[in-house]
């Protein structure tokens, strides 16, 4: 079996880049036979294609600008797309809009979401972009267009099934699989206490601090802001409480300015951690704090890694984390579980209601911080989860079993069909000889 | 025939055009530029440039619609 894979890899610091390289070294241990295409190599495809052609064609796509390469590849070549985020209006908007391509921008959003006013477009070209972009998801365009689509669960798939406008061509239910997303490490025991020692000492923490963490970037969507009111709030109840943001602050985002004067003993701000580094931090908390709103429905690669290290986590009770056995810190009674019927495991994390986000995160941190023997319940449920649902032997096993549904499936590019916007139509020369004339050059084509 | 470089690798045709090279391999002249020993080739001019042995040829599709 023959694959192109689209994707950024390594050095590019994201969390698809990661996995990736993980599943492509995974995959060819088992025979596959894998040509990856990051943005320098994709130039390369269309001409091995032709020469050799592939019997699929992967793309992984996420809501960023590493991605903007693929979307042109994507709907000519029709394949299986894998979406890491079920939104990708934000980077689709952005990447049309800085080539100032409003009129195309303007005619994908009304393709992508007919049931919505055209005008809301206006919006976003006129600067009102993030909240708006959550509202849409703008992946109607890949999905009509690929052979098959796979998201991580499937709560994220009932959830993009449901923002897909109802005169779709395709028919989503048939075209949208979910699968298992696997990310991290186990951490053993002998790391967890040598971490924990050695970090803490690195930070001046006791060892007997209640630590709670926060990773990656470091972005008001994981909630910060709320985060520090209910460490402040802590404090009272939980005196050693420390917490450490362990990621580089984004740059529109001044995290110093958020702590207030009665905290700044207890919070830490490292900046950006290498991989190894980022592990050892997690695995000398106590509680890894993985909140996120807005969402773009993604699946946090730090929740995963802290799940796999056997540390407690508090998430918020997003939509496509429906299916993950959860508590609700004003009851402490459990989330989710219904749908799993008998076979449903212990909860494995705290799940904050966003309607009642202040009192509920409160009430979580507060438990967690004073119940050593629930966040001990927790890390191993958590670990457990994560093994059944999130580790790279799942993934690669759900990926055998994708790529033999996608290469079952037709491979017409629906999304070129008369109707849709007459950009996704367009061979490219007409844009390069316009370019180029702008600089005064004669196109050689 | 005459051994060239095609797109990195070895390839033997016994075109004696880019254009007629091009028709050999099936290739719509619209959708692709052309590269002969690193100077691009303009498209009227694929009729009449010759190939030559141990040239290097690039043929570089467009994939627009994105």
């Amino acid at each position: 079996m023959k694959l192109a894979w689209f994707s950024p890899f390594p050095p590019v610091r994201t969390g698809i880049a990661d996995c990736s390289a993980e599943l492509v070294a995974a995959l060819r241990a088992r025979g596959y036979e894998i040509d990856c295409y990051p943005s320098g190599a994709a130039h390369d495809f269309p001409w091995t294609h032709r020469q050799r052609p592939y019997d699929l064609i992967v793309y992984q796509f996420g809501n960023s600008s590493h991605h903007d390469y693929e979307w042109a590849y994507a709907l000519r070549y029709p394949g299986l797309v894998v979406l890491h985020d079920a939104h990708l209006h934000h980077a689709r908007a952005a990447f049309l809009l800085r080539e100032r391509r409003a009129a195309d921008y303007r005619a994908e959003f009304a393709w992508n979401h007919p049931e919505v006013p055209p005008e809301a477009a206006e919006l976003a070209i006129a600067g009102f972009d993030s909240p708006l972009y959550y509202e849409w998801s703008m992946v109607r365009s890949l999905i009509e267009a690929s052979r098959l689509v796979a998201v991580h669960g499937e709560a994220t798939r009932r959830g993009l099934l449901e923002s897909i406008p109802a005169n779709s061509e395709a028919d989503p239910a048939e075209k949208i699989v979910a699968v298992r997303l696997g990310h991290g490490d186990p951490v053993s025991g002998d790391r967890r206490q040598r971490a924990r020692r050695e970090v803490r000492a690195a930070l001046g923490i006791a060892d007997d601090a209640v630590l709670f963490g926060l990773f990656g970037g470091l972005t008001p969507e994981k909630r910060i802001p709320q985060v520090l009111a209910a460490m402040q709030a802590l404090v009272p109840y939980a005196p050693s409480a420390r917490l450490v943001l362990a990621g580089a602050p984004a740059a529109h985002y001044d995290v110093h300015a958020g702590i207030a004067n009665g905290l700044r003993d207890r919070v830490t701000v490292t900046g950006y951690l290498a991989e190894s580094d980022l592990t050892d931090y997690l695995a000398a908390c106590d509680v890894s704090l993985n909140l996120r709103w807005p969402t773009a429905r993604e699946t946090s690669g730090a929740w995963l890694r802290a799940l796999a290290a056997g540390v407690p986590t508090i998430v918020t009770d997003l939509i496509h984390l429906g299916g993950v056995p959860s508590l609700d810190p004003r009851t402490w009674t459990e989330n989710g579980l219904s749908a799993l019927g008998s076979q449903s495991p212990k909860p494995v994390c705290v799940a904050i209601d966003i309607l009642d986000e202040d009192h509920s995160l409160r009430l979580a941190m507060r438990r967690l911080a004073q119940d050593a023997e629930l966040r001990e319940r927790l890390g191993r449920a958590g670990r457990a989860w994560w093994e059944r649902e999130h580790s790279l032997e799942v993934m690669v096993e759900d990926y055998v079993q994708l790529i033999a549904s996608a290469t079952a499936h037709p491979a017409e590019p629906r999304a070129r069909s008369a109707g849709s916007p007459d950009h996704f139509r367009s061979d490219g020369d007409r844009r390069l000889n316009a370019l180029l004339a702008s600089f005064g050059i004669e196109a050689p084509i | 025939m005459k051994t060239i470089t095609l797109n990195g690798d070895p390839h033997e045709t016994a075109a004696p055009t880019v254009a007629t090279l091009l028709q050999q391999l099936e290739i719509d002249p619209r959708r692709v530029a052309v590269e002969r020993n690193f100077i691009v080739i303009k498209r009227d001019a694929y009729a009449s440039t010759a190939i030559e042995t141990g040239d290097q040829i690039e043929i570089v599709n467009f994939v627009g619609g994105g």
